[in-house]
């Protein structure tokens, strides 16, 4: 590291992250310095990553490789990156893996702070729940229907908002 | 909830990202699917989950007036000023939300009048608040009954109260008009009632100034055709530089009668590009203008539940939407479909350009007078000062969510 300041690594030097189940991963430190998080355990040669398996910290990787040039965002850009809806189509393919993984991978996002993946991830949720009933979507996620038929139609009483007008 | 169910355990913040990505349709379907997610939409789409009125009772006003509208009163800090004047003396009422109980506070107010400077006791004016100076524009003297154009300052430090002196820009005496705070320095005044030159008559104005307050001058902007109709008791705030009108009364100029305003659109005034923009509510089916019909560049259509027209109502901003509460409505209420249909707390997503509702349980029917929403201490509500319809009294509440999440 160069005087161990953020973005000064260049394309050879690397640094070892640990999963928590202990599988250890070098690499480019230019990943590293993107990501807050990850940026913040940076201070040394290797770092350990609680909370993400090897198996998990391994697809975050992976991904994180394949944008490593992607250019920077800025706070201000939060919206407009939200708001665009377009998967690319290597993301799409990166993330058409099973759903344990893809909630998995969501989690690790949220929890090392890599914001696009996070939102790549809730857009692709979010995207297997257009378009469908209620029932498709509980069949989808594994959703216990909770209400009695009763209750459900208490509730539509209550709060009018769910109901066409 | 099922074990498998790997949405459920997603934290709050990473549902609600994936909730910003669905339309309406979809995120109806989502809250279909089970309690947990319903009061996540709802939270998500609302703030509540299921609110309920919880009225404050006994609190200490004593006063032998009441406020007539919210334009009266002002908000900082957290704390409510509402001026009131009597013949003899004007006092500054406070309320202070960060107290318990929430009691009326009974501030003297000192008038600093130069000599030939006449005291105007009013009612029905509009205030607004610039740092820690209140200006009160206009209403009708409480003795002469006669509209006025008298211009208050009130520092709410000191509670000295000046004058400040009419100028050729002054706008003409009216009541039941608004005004409105923009960029820290300006203050913008809409409506109202003015009389007719030379008659006893009085007509409600599309009047639209902007005052100046560190150069102490007016100036009033061009009518443009997408201005809203003339009209008084209307609401307005204002959220990301543009000013929202909503509502309010006119007079009949055939039988003279006064009513509720026609219009149930929201008109906007982009004040950077001093433009005006027109919100079309949705059709009675809940349906947008029909799309084949080319609306000019400045109508946005939006979809969703029913507006209605009314008066008296609060309009305010919570999380980049425009709510609509209370206040009296023209229509005839269907109560057997609807309910109580003022409980109903009104919605509009600027992004998905459609309108939502939720009911407020045990919301009683009443005219605005001041509505606090971004109280920060206690985040679990909204605080709504409130007049009941014919009569002077009164209310004070929160609206609160009966669900703890």
């Amino acid at each position: 590291m160069d005087n161990g300041t953020s973005n000064s690594a260049s394309e050879n030097e690397t640094i070892t992250l640990k999963s928590c189940d202990g599988i250890e991963f070098h690499i480019d430190a230019r990943i590293a310095n993107r990501y807050t998080l990850l940026n913040n355990w940076n201070g040394g040669e290797s770092a350990c990553i609680p909370n993400v398996n090897g198996k998990v910290l391994e697809k975050v990787l992976e991904w994180c490789e394949h944008h490593i040039n992607d250019p920077q965002l800025n706070c201000g850009d939060d919206d407009s990156r939200r708001r665009n809806t377009i998967i690319e189509e290597w993301d799409e393919n990166f993330l058409s893996c099973d759903q344990d993984m893809l909630f998995e991978i969501i989690l690790a996002a949220n929890y090392l702070e890599i914001k696009p993946l996070l939102d790549l991830g809730c857009k692709t949720v979010a995207n297997m729940m257009k378009s469908k009933s209620p029932e498709e979507i509980r069949s989808a996620f594994n959703i216990d229907n909770d209400y009695t038929p009763e209750e459900e139609e208490q509730f539509r009483k209550e709060n009018e908002w769910a109901e066409d007008y | 909830m099922l074990e498998g169910n790997r949405l459920a355990k997603l934290p709050t913040e990473t549902l609600y990202l994936i909730m910003e990505q669905l339309n309406r349709n979809d995120l109806k379907n989502f809250s279909k699917t089970c309690r947990w997610f319903y009061q996540m939409s709802s939270k998500f789409r609302f703030g509540f989950v299921s609110p309920e009125w919880e009225v404050v009772k006994d609190f200490d006003f004593k006063s032998n007036f009441i406020a007539s509208n919210y334009r009266d009163g002002v908000w900082s800090n957290n704390i409510f000023y509402l001026v009131i004047f009597s013949k003899e003396e004007p006092i500054c009422w406070s309320l202070n939300l960060t107290n318990r109980p929430i009691t009326w506070t009974r501030n003297p107010i000192t008038k600093i009048l130069e000599s030939d400077d006449l005291y105007e006791p009013v009612r029905y004016s509009a205030s607004a608040i610039v740092e820690e100076i209140i200006y009160i524009y206009g209403g009708e003297n409480i003795e002469t009954k006669k509209l006025s154009n008298v211009f208050y300052k009130l520092d709410i430090k000191t509670f000295n109260m000046s004058k400040i002196k009419e100028s050729s820009t002054t706008p003409a005496p009216r009541k039941m008009h608004t005004l409105n705070t923009i960029d820290d320095d300006r203050l913008i005044m809409f409506g109202g009632k003015c009389l007719m030159e030379g008659e006893e008559n009085m007509y409600d104005t599309q009047h639209f100034a902007i005052y100046d307050v560190k150069k102490n001058i007016w100036s009033y902007h061009r009518e443009s055709i997408n201005m809203p109709y003339r009209r008084a008791s209307h609401s307005t705030t204002v959220l990301d530089e543009r000013l929202y009108i909503y509502g309010g009364q006119q007079i009949n100029s055939i039988s003279k009668l006064t009513e509720i305003h026609d219009d149930k659109d929201i008109h906007l005034y982009n004040i950077r590009q001093d433009s005006w923009h027109r919100i079309i509510t949705p059709s009675p089916d809940g349906s947008r203008l029909s799309p084949t019909l080319s609306l000019p560049s400045e109508w946005t259509a939006t979809d969703g539940s029913k507006v209605g027209r009314r008066v008296d109502a609060a309009m305010f901003s919570m999380h980049h939407r425009i709510i609509i509460l209370s206040g009296m409505e023209k229509d005839n209420f269907d109560y057997e479909q609807e309910g109580r249909p003022w409980e109903l707390l009104k919605s509009l997503s600027l992004e998905e350009r459609n309108w939502d509702h939720i009911r407020v349980k045990g919301l009683p029917q009443m005219g605005c007078v001041a509505v606090v929403s971004e109280y920060k201490t206690d985040k679990k509500g909204i605080f709504v000062i409130g007049k009941v319809h014919d009569d002077d009294k009164l209310i004070m509440g929160w609206i609160k969510d009966s669900i703890d999440m």
